[in-house]
């Protein structure tokens, strides 16, 4: 997800994106400089709110999910190698919608390392109705 | 697992510029998608 190529949209819906990521400052800074400029990043080195929000590591079961390896090889054809990451890469991701008085409105845990929601069915959550 | 309509749990968080803010500080002025990502690279 390059979410932050879509940041326009989404704020022109009215959300703000946050992202969280397991680094610390000076390497969450240069992830945000290289891939996600235009949006702010949360430094969460010691996963403490990763696991308040209930994210867990990856399973043996998603390891050996067929559209993990299949999405892998899908990345690799579009030209986009991993990179190599100092970060426990068996962390899982998950994307949260809170509302003004928040509460969770959109929970998605991701089934594997290669699932994430699409930015269309994040974007179909509308904020009529949030408070 | 965390819910639709739940209490989104709160702290106090650094951000990559090294600045500190509550989150509820945060999501109190416009909904927020909080995007957690497996890993910096």
């Amino acid at each position: 997800m390059q979410l932050h190529r879509f940041k326009p949209q989404f704020e022109s819906a009215g959300f703000q994106i946050i992202l969280v990521g397991l680094g610390n400052p000076d390497e969450a800074e240069a992830f945000r400089k290289q891939f996600s400029p235009s949006l702010p990043i949360i430094c969460d080195p010691e996963k403490i709110l990763y696991h308040a929000y209930g994210l867990k590591k990856v399973s043996v079961a998603a390891l050996a999910s067929p559209s993990l390896w299949l999405n892998g090889l899908k990345t690799l054809a579009k030209g986009h190698m991993p990179g190599i990451s100092k970060d426990n890469v068996m962390q899982m991701s998950g994307v949260f919608l809170i509302d003004t008085a928040g509460d969770i409105r959109y929970a998605y845990y991701s089934k594997d390392p290669s699932d994430n929601p699409s930015v269309d069915s994040l974007l179909a959550l509308k904020k009529d109705g949030l408070k | 697992m965390l819910e639709p309509y739940q209490k989104a749990p709160d702290a106090e968080v650094i951000f990559s510029d090294r600045a500190v803010h509550r989150l509820s500080n945060l999501w109190i002025k416009e909904p927020m998608f909080l995007v957690f990502l497996r890993h910096f690279g």
